[in-house]
Parts: C-alpha cells; sequence; structure tokens
C-alpha cells in the first residue's frame, strides 16, 4: 500500500520541547554541587600534596606544592608509605569480589522468587516477611553480626563444624580463624591474588545481604508478567522448564539485568560491609578499593594521594560502567531497546 | 498461575524453611545476645538462648547508649537525616527519571550516560572535598549537610529504580489521559505516579537505610556530640572494643532495626497489593 506523506506543519513549541530540562534541573544541580563540584577538586587536589594543614583553607592554602604526577606514580608503583599495598592486587580481588558476588546472588534470588511466586505456596506471607529481613536491617549491624559468627574462639560457624565433626568422631573442637588465616585455601583460583579464608566468609555473609534485594526485584517483574501467557504455554503442552526459560526469563531479564549491574555496584563499593567485617585485612587482602581510599584519608592522612586514588577510581568505575553499559544498554530508551 | 501437587508443595516448602532458617541465624544470634543480661564484656561462650533472660541492657540503651547523648537525639539525628535525604532523592529523583522515561530531548542519552556513570561512583572517593566544600558553606558539622551528603548517596539508585518504573507504565494509559484533557503534571500526578508507586516506595525506603546506615562519612564531618546519628553510636560502640558488654550492642542493633521492619513490613503489604492491583487491571 502506498504511503501518502502529508506534510505536517511542526509548529516550534517552546514549552514542550523546554518541559523535560525543567524535570532535570533541580537534580542536575544538587548532583554538581556534591558529585561533580568534589570531583574536579579531587583532580586538583591529586596533583599536590595535600596535608591536614590544607583541609582548612582548601585549594587557597598558600604551602600547597604542586608534584605532578608523583601521587599517581606512588599508587601504581607502591611507593605509597603503607604496608602491604599492591594496586593491582586490590584492583583485581575488587573485581573478583564484585563479580563472584552477584553471579551468586542473581540467580539464587531468581530461583528463589519463582519459588515463592507459585500459586498456592503455603505462608507465602510468613517468607516474605523473613526473607526481606536482611534487605531492611542496616548493614552495619550484620557486618559485625557475621564478624562475630566467624568469630575464632565463640563463633557460631566453629561451633556447627565442631558439632558436625564431632559426630563424625573428632574429638578437638574446630578452630578455624576464619578472619584472621592469610594462607589461601584454593591458592589457584585468582592468581593475582590469594583469596583467604575472610573471603570465604565475607561471600557467605555477603550473600546473606544481597540475595534478598534479588528476590525483590524478581517477584515484582514476575508478578508483571501476564498469567495468560503460562496458561497458553500450558494448553500447548510446554514443560515448566521450557516455560521458565521461554516465558519467565526473558520477561524477567530486563528488571533482572539493571538489578544484577546495580548489585555489582553495591559489591564493587562495599564499604561498610567489609570495612565493619574484616576492615580489609589480613594483610590487606580483602581490602577493596574504597576502603583503602577511606585508610588513606582516615588514618594515614595522606589527602593528596587519596585524591588520585580516588581519581583512578573513577577511571576504574568508567570501565566497568563502559562494560556494564553495554550489557544493559542502559542509556537507550525502552522503545529502542 | 499453576496449581502445585502435594510433593511439589513439601519440596518448596523444605527449601523455604531452610532458607528462612539461614536468614534468622545472624538475628536470632543478636537476639539472643540482646537479652543476656549476664554478659560482662564480648560473648566468651556460644549459646542458642541467653543464659540470664533480663531487659537490663535494652534500659541501659534507653538510658544512656553513647557517651552523654540521650537516645531520643540519637533516634532524632536519624531520623531527621535518613528521612530528609530519602525525600530529597526521591523528589529530584523522580522528577528527573520521569523526564528520562517519557521525553525525548536534545542531550538526552549524554545526560542519562552522566547520571548513571555518577551512580558507579563511591561517596568515599569524594571524602576530602565534600569536606571542604561543606566547610565552606558552613554546613559541615550540621545536619542539613549530613542530609545532603546521603542525598548523592541514594539518588543514583532512586533514578534507577523509580525510572525502570515509570518506564513500566504503559504509554496508552498516558496517552488516554492526554486525550481526556489531562495536562502533563496532571498526567505524571494522577496516572504516572500513582501507578508505579512500587518502585517509587522501594526507591524511598532503600534511600532511608542508607542514610540511617551510614557512619563512616558521619564520623568525618561531624565535630560534636549533637549531631551523632544511631548509626555512627554503634560505629563508636564497636571501635571501643570489648568495655562494654555486647548485649548493650546488640539490643541497640535491636532498637534500631525494630522500626524499619515495621515500617517495611506495613509497606510490603501495600506494596504488593498495588503491584496486583496494576496487573488487574492491564
Amino acid at each position: 500500500m502506498a504511503t501518502i506523506t502529508v506534510p505536517i506543519k511542526r509548529k516550534f513549541n517552546f514549552k514542550k520541547s523546554f518541559l523535560p530540562y525543567l524535570y532535570l534541573l533541580p537534580a542536575f544541580i544538587v548532583l554538581g554541587v556534591i558529585t561533580f563540584y568534589p570531583l574536579i577538586y579531587q583532580v586538583i587536589i591529586s596533583f599536590t600534596d595535600f596535608q591536614t594543614k590544607d583541609l582548612l583553607l582548601g585549594l587557597n592554602s598558600p604551602k600547597l606544592n604542586q608534584i605532578g604526577l608523583q601521587n599517581y606514580i606512588d599508587i601504581i608503583t607502591g611507593g605509597l608509605p603503607v604496608q602491604n599495598f599492591d594496586f593491582f592486587r586490590v584492583l583485581t580481588y575488587n573485581v573478583w569480589w564484585a563479580l563472584t558476588n552477584v553471579m551468586v546472588h542473581v540467580p539464587a534470588g531468581v530461583l528463589i522468587a519463582v519459588l515463592m511466586n507459585v500459586k498456592g505456596v503455603w505462608f507465602k506471607k510468613f517468607y516474605r516477611a523473613i526473607y526481606v529481613l536482611p534487605v531492611v536491617i542496616p548493614p552495619i549491624v550484620v557486618a559485625t553480626i557475621w564478624r562475630n559468627i566467624f568469630d575464632e574462639q565463640y563463633g557460631a560457624m566453629n561451633q556447627a563444624i565442631s558439632f558436625i565433626s564431632q559426630i563424625f568422631g573428632n574429638v578437638d573442637p574446630v578452630k578455624i580463624r576464619w578472619l584472621f588465616e592469610y594462607k589461601p585455601p584454593i591458592p589457584w583460583l585468582l592468581p593475582n591474588g590469594p583469596l583467604p579464608l575472610a573471603y570465604y566468609a565475607m561471600m557467605i555473609a555477603n550473600f546473606w545481604l544481597g540475595w534478598p534485594f534479588m528476590v525483590l526485584v524478581a517477584t515484582g517483574a514476575l508478578q508483571s508478567i501476564p498469567k495468560e501467557l503460562y496458561e497458553a504455554a500450558s494448553i500447548d503442552g510446554a514443560s515448566r522448564s521450557f516455560q521458565f526459560w521461554n516465558i519467565t526469563v526473558p520477561l524477567i531479564r530486563p528488571a533482572m539485568i539493571p538489578a544484577a549491574v546495580y548489585g555489582f555496584t553495591m559489591s564493587f563499593n562495599l564499604f561498610n560491609f567489609v570495612f565493619f567485617m574484616t576492615g580489609g585485612g589480613p594483610a590487606r587482602s580483602t581490602e577493596i578499593l574504597v576502603t583503602f581510599a577511606y585508610d588513606l584519608v582516615r588514618n594515614l592522612r595522606l589527602y593528596g594521594a587519596a585524591g588520585a586514588f580516588s581519581v583512578i577510581i573513577f577511571f576504574v568505575a568508567l570501565t566497568i560502567f563502559l562494560i556494564t553499559n553495554r550489557i544493559t544498554k542502559a542509556t537507550e530508551s525502552y522503545t529502542e531497546s | 498461575m499453576r496449581k502445585t501437587n502435594w510433593l511439589q508443595q513439601i519440596l518448596t516448602q523444605i527449601s523455604l524453611l531452610v532458607i528462612g532458617l539461614y536468614v534468622m541465624v545472624p538475628i536470632w544470634g543478636a537476639i539472643r545476645l540482646a537479652f543476656d543480661g549476664s554478659l560482662k564484656s564480648r560473648p566468651v561462650e556460644f549459646r542458642l538462648f541467653p543464659k540470664e533472660l533480663s531487659l537490663k541492657p535494652f534500659l541501659s540503651v534507653l538510658d544512656r547508649p553513647y557517651q552523654s547523648v540521650d537516645f531520643v537525639d540519637l533516634l532524632k539525628n536519624s531520623l531527621i537525616v535518613s528521612l530528609g535525604a530519602a525525600l530529597i532523592a526521591l523528589v529530584l529523583g523522580a522528577s528527573l527519571a520521569y523526564a528520562f522515561a517519557r521525553y525525548r530531548f536534545p542531550g538526552r542519552k549524554p545526560a542519562l550516560f552522566v547520571l548513571l556513570f555518577a551512580a558507579m561512583l563511591p561517596p568515599v572517593a569524594f571524602m576530602t572535598p565534600l569536606y571542604i566544600v561543606l566547610s565552606m558553606v558552613q554546613l559541615r558539622t550540621t545536619l542539613l549537610g549530613l542530609t545532603l551528603v546521603y542525598v548523592t548517596f541514594a539518588l543514583p539508585f532512586c533514578i534507577w529504580n523509580m525510572r525502570a518504573g515509570f518506564q513500566s507504565v504503559a504509554k496508552e494509559l498516558e496517552e488516554a489521559a492526554f486525550l481526556d484533557g489531562a495536562n502533563s503534571l496532571q498526567t505524571f500526578w494522577f496516572v504516572s505516579l500513582p501507578l508505579s508507586l512500587p518502585s517509587i516506595t522501594i526507591a524511598g525506603l532503600i534511600a532511608f537505610l542508607m542514610g540511617y546506615s551510614e557512619f563512616a562519612m558521619g564520623w568525618l564531618f561531624v565535630s560534636n556530640a549533637e549531631t551523632v546519628t544511631l548509626a555512627m553510636s554503634i560505629y563508636a560502640m564497636v571501635q571501643s572494643g570489648n568495655a562494654q558488654p555486647w548485649s548493650i550492642l546488640a539490643s541497640m542493633f535491636i532498637i534500631m532495626s525494630i522500626p524499619i521492619v515495621i515500617v517495611f513490613a506495613v509497606l510490603q503489604n501495600t506494596l504488593l497489593d498495588r503491584m496486583l492491583f496494576v496487573s488487574q487491571k492491564k
């Protein structure tokens, strides 16, 4: 059929084309003050030997020395006056930590959400109420509790293992130094940086913290799937696993991928939790970028180096963002994707 | 959806119960510590139930949890900071997320790119400049300054979540509203906002939680005892090590968590109802 193009008179509607910017303005002003301005400031600081005495006056401080790229060189070559610090090891560990966490949280979350979403499961509300607790309880509280659970002498974890090993005839109580043993149990797992027992302990603890969020997201997504699709599929004789892979998975993917990316970001920058659980120890082997940045400012008071470190974090984040953005196509709108 | 048979029901129940137990392990650990009046410092033995059931830890927390600051003041500070941050983040985020979800305008893609990228940046990386900036405008030691900092913590997540919420509202509904003569603000207020309420609520809750449990930035900025929040006082208690019985710490945990658990339990029902309502209507 031939289409007839009718020339539409396009009147420039000032109000309408201006409106979206009006919606954007407030948030961008706030972000400008609290995110973008400090970012630029951080870049300037990173080329100086900013110290405690300069905090009061900031960049107007009289005795601020420009030292060029020295801070960056120090960080990358390990020239900082900090023990056990190797930038690339921290970076590798950080990426690995975030990646492994998300890879466990998302499938677990989807699986449990699907389990609970089946019609006629008893006590659904009860389970839902319990499962949501980890999302709701402040992470600062959780990290402290978990540290106590992995305590060498009195922790619940060692007690439980002792109890089980006693059944198998082992008399000695098990005393695993979960958070302080440096020797990696599986040395080949991450060649660049050893993964101490604390890593596994933190994986267990962070799993507790992470999956319920994924259940929330997945449940929301599952409930938005029209039930007719499943009815039609079962009338056509599709098996449950077929339905899962061909209806459920594609339809919750638009919700789960951003959630996974968000989860990755959260784990990548999981300051509160890592800080409280191990403080980056033993020997900085579970240190992530943000805990080290905090250490640089709070304890070592190397503000210039911290600035450089933040700029490096910025570039790491940019790289990760470009990759994840490829995956999610987040900047594309829903009609395009 | 599908009905279950008996075997499935039992298997599902068992797995859900095991998961529930896993969730309860640390929580129960805190509860039993909180009610144990026999602790002198850190727990020296593992127990399932308190050795000496008592409410003493709770009473001492409510009396004077952190140095000389009243519990009520700590709670008040926490609520001001985290509610304020959540509210600001929601308002700013909602308008922004709506613009991105609904409008096409020049510069949309770069702006979205910058914004989503800003979400990747850890606020801890901005400590020094924030300290200086907030000092310059004389806000550093005030609750308002802390609130602003927590807005940046929360804003990116709010935008992400609410944008998805607005996108999930069927465009036809908005168009119908337009055809019925509603202007864009009315459409936003009466159609898009109520329909995406679940995602907005979740965004608000997470935003609230971020401020409620943040302590590191707080300790960096605050210099007087009047602006200490609950989370900050917990940090101080943990740092002070074993000087106090852990039962005090644990009861502090419980007290800190209970309000949010209740709020969420209430919200969760309306949240789910709302979601179901939407899906029925579609």
